[in-house]
């Protein structure tokens, strides 16, 4: 009963009214991937697909040994329903059956899957004490906070014992207070168990602490993909960015580089930006990622411009914690942040026009 | 000037009060009316008498079995219902509710044309297995169930709709299958649906008169039923009016038992 964790290998396009989703995925047995991007960027497609509620317009899903779906031009189709996929969901809202008491929720993939009423019952009390639930068994869902359902809900995706188990925003609707508390139950559980996971999600923390590899999904293709730690500090896409809370310039690089080294790349629009070369970076295209804290914010000379120094206007501006973050305009828009203080002097304000510099040793360069 | 103040969110506006009144006495004085007149004296002797019982008791039997019928047929073609879309289920779903606002007059007359010993489907049963089915027990029970089904598929299509398939989905992941959906998670969560609509379709089987009178006929014991007593009664065909209205009041009081039954199950999940 007690399957080893299997790698999941998927592969699959799926066409959407206004793009086409074409997903590569390859999740070793027991790990994380993170699949994150903007809204409609095609991220629930992918787990609807994997999760045989959808089919794919074509391509391939295989978990270990098992081919779950298959549709390519020359192979016969195969497409295993929902309930023989072994994959387990669990979304943004518990779901939880009102009909059924928290322990009879939990013991539900068990009973369903034939196992007797006995062994179940006792399953489930297993999971609920493991998700320090056990108080909590003979309570109806209408009558738990939305943290203790959605671990509850997350006992009875695990008590199904699914080779798979999807995750689409488990945390999005908690609020600010369980959801750090639900997070680590599923960190914990996730590492323990070894279950093989796909997480849909668009908050950096999720990705940060429970994914080993993150995807960026825009548009329904694949814009960056790496380890967690790699993509969140080198990003490749402006989401990945965004999402990372650092700035990247894109541009091209004409003298290539060894690791270390002072890079210089140049962007469509002319302006160059000089960093410190991440690994050996070859002529062509590549990234600069900074830190907002690292832009510094000056009132408009006309010096001419010196290295990493640059025009911009101002387009929005947030308060960050005891810092104020402000938004370029245009292309290469980035992000600082500036102290308060700053803001009053410099007279800041959205369309006020402003200089930007950032200091070359804080600028890495990535081969894209 | 006066100040007003603010109306509550769902307050009712006043002038509506009255028809609302209107609306209860409407509904109210006529059965009012009908205890009345009742001669209570003699009311235990009347709903005691030998064709009063053989009624009721044939009116709850034949009510009972065309509720199971209801049920048996109605669940599935609510789940069809519900479940499939597209233009000819449309169709369908207009047609089934077609008894609905039928005279059941018409409903008798037609399941004669069916059934009865010339009928289309009627003259195949007599003639390769010798049934006949017009003016028997099953007759009524057929025509109940013809008048009464679509008042549960109807309630119970809702209260699917109403639910929605997340929770199916859910179960399916968690390794269930189709049947076991049905029987684990659909059915119990449109249990007060259901419940209810089990509850008009009988009370609707109990009441049936126009089809059950074309179709079945008027025998004493076999097809005479509460409402066909009434009738009878009420004619004078060997009893009175006295015994009529006896009666009537004995059938309102065996609907008015079945409806609070069921009232603290509706407010379960209502």
């Amino acid at each position: 009963m007690s399957a080893g964790t299997v790698p999941l290998a998927a592969r699959i396009r799926v066409d959407r009214p206004a793009f086409e989703v074409a997903v590569e995925l390859d999740v070793p047995a027991g790990t994380v991937a993170a699949v994150v991007g903007p809204n409609g960027a095609g991220k629930s497609t992918v787990l609807q697909v994997l999760a045989g509620l959808e089919r794919p317009a074509s391509g391939e899903i295989r978990l270990g040994e098992r081919l779950l779906t298959r549709r390519s031009p020359g192979a016969p189709e195969v497409h295993v329903p929902v309930e023989g996929r072994r994959v387990g969901l669990l979304g943004q809202r518990p779901m939880l059956f009102p009909h059924l008491s928290a322990a009879d929720n939990v013991a539900f993939g068990p009973r369903a899957q034939g196992v007797d009423r006995r062994t179940a019952a006792r399953d489930a009390r297993d999971w609920l004490d493991r998700l320090g639930l056990a108080d909590l068994a003979g309570r109806r869902p209408q009558r738990l906070s939305g943290g203790q359902a959605q671990r509850v809900a997350l006992a009875r995706a695990l008590a199904a014992r699914p080779d798979l188990l999807l995750l689409d925003e488990p945390l999005a609707a908690l609020d600010a207070r369980t959801a750090p508390e639900v997070r680590q139950v599923l960190r914990g559980h996730l590492r323990s168990a070894g279950t093989t996971a796909v997480l849909v999600t668009h908050d950096v923390l999720d990705a940060a602490v429970l994914a080993d590899q993150v995807l960026v999904l825009d548009r329904g293709a694949v814009v960056d993909s790496g380890p967690a730690a790699e993509v969140l500090a080198m990003p490749r896409s402006a989401f990945g960015a965004a999402l990372a809370g650092v700035d990247l310039i894109r541009g091209t690089v004409d003298a290539p580089a060894r690791d270390g080294e002072l890079v210089r790349l140049t962007t469509t629009t002319g302006r160059t930006v000089t960093g410190i070369a991440v690994g050996a970076v070859a002529a062509g295209e590549a990234g600069a990622v900074f830190p907002p804290s690292a832009v510094a914010v000056h009132v408009r000379t006309d010096e001419g411009s010196a290295r990493n120094r640059w025009p911009a206007v101002v387009a929005a501006m947030e308060s960050v914690g005891a810092a104020v973050r402000l938004w370029t305009a245009g292309p290469n828009a980035v992000a600082a942040d500036v102290t308060p203080a700053a803001v009053a002097e410099l007279d800041l304000a959205p369309g006020r026009p402003v200089e930007l510099s950032v200091k070359a040793t804080e600028v890495r360069v990535h081969q894209r | 000037m006066t100040t007003r103040s603010p109306a509550a969110p769902g307050a009712v506006p006043r002038p509506l009060w009255v028809p609302a009144v209107l609306a209860v006495l409407f509904l109210l004085a006529p059965l009012a009316a009908l205890v009345v007149r009742a001669d209570w004296p003699r009311l235990p002797g009347a709903v005691t008498s030998g064709p009063a019982l053989r009624a009721l008791w044939l009116s709850l039997r034949c009510g009972l079995a065309a509720t199971a019928l209801c049920l048996l047929l109605g669940v599935p073609l609510a789940l069809v219902l519900a479940r499939r879309d597209g233009p000819a289920l449309r169709a369908l779903r207009a047609l089934v509710t077609l008894p609905l606002v039928l005279p059941p007059m018409v409903g008798g007359i037609a399941l004669l044309y069916l059934l009865g010993r010339n009928g289309l489907l009627g003259r195949v049963l007599l003639d390769a297995w010798g049934v006949r089915i017009p003016f028997t027990t099953a007759a009524v029970v057929l025509a109940e169930a013809f008048v009464a089904l679509p008042f549960l598929v109807i309630a119970l299509e809702g209260a699917l709709r109403t639910a929605g398939t997340g929770y199916e989905g859910v179960a399916a992941t968690l390794g269930a299958g189709r049947w076991t959906v049905f029987r684990r998670v659909t059915l119990p969560l449109v249990g007060p649906g259901l419940l209810s609509g089990t509850v008009l379709c009988f009370a609707r089987a109990l009441g049936e008169f126009g089809a059950t009178a074309l179709f079945a006929g008027n025998y004493d014991g076999t097809t005479r039923t509460m409402p066909l007593l009434i009738y009878t009664a009420f004619n004078g065909g060997g009893a009175d009016q006295d015994a009529a209205v006896a009666l009537s009041l004995l059938l309102m009081a065996v609907a008015a038992v079945v409806l609070l039954l069921v009232r603290p199950w509706r407010g379960v999940t209502g």
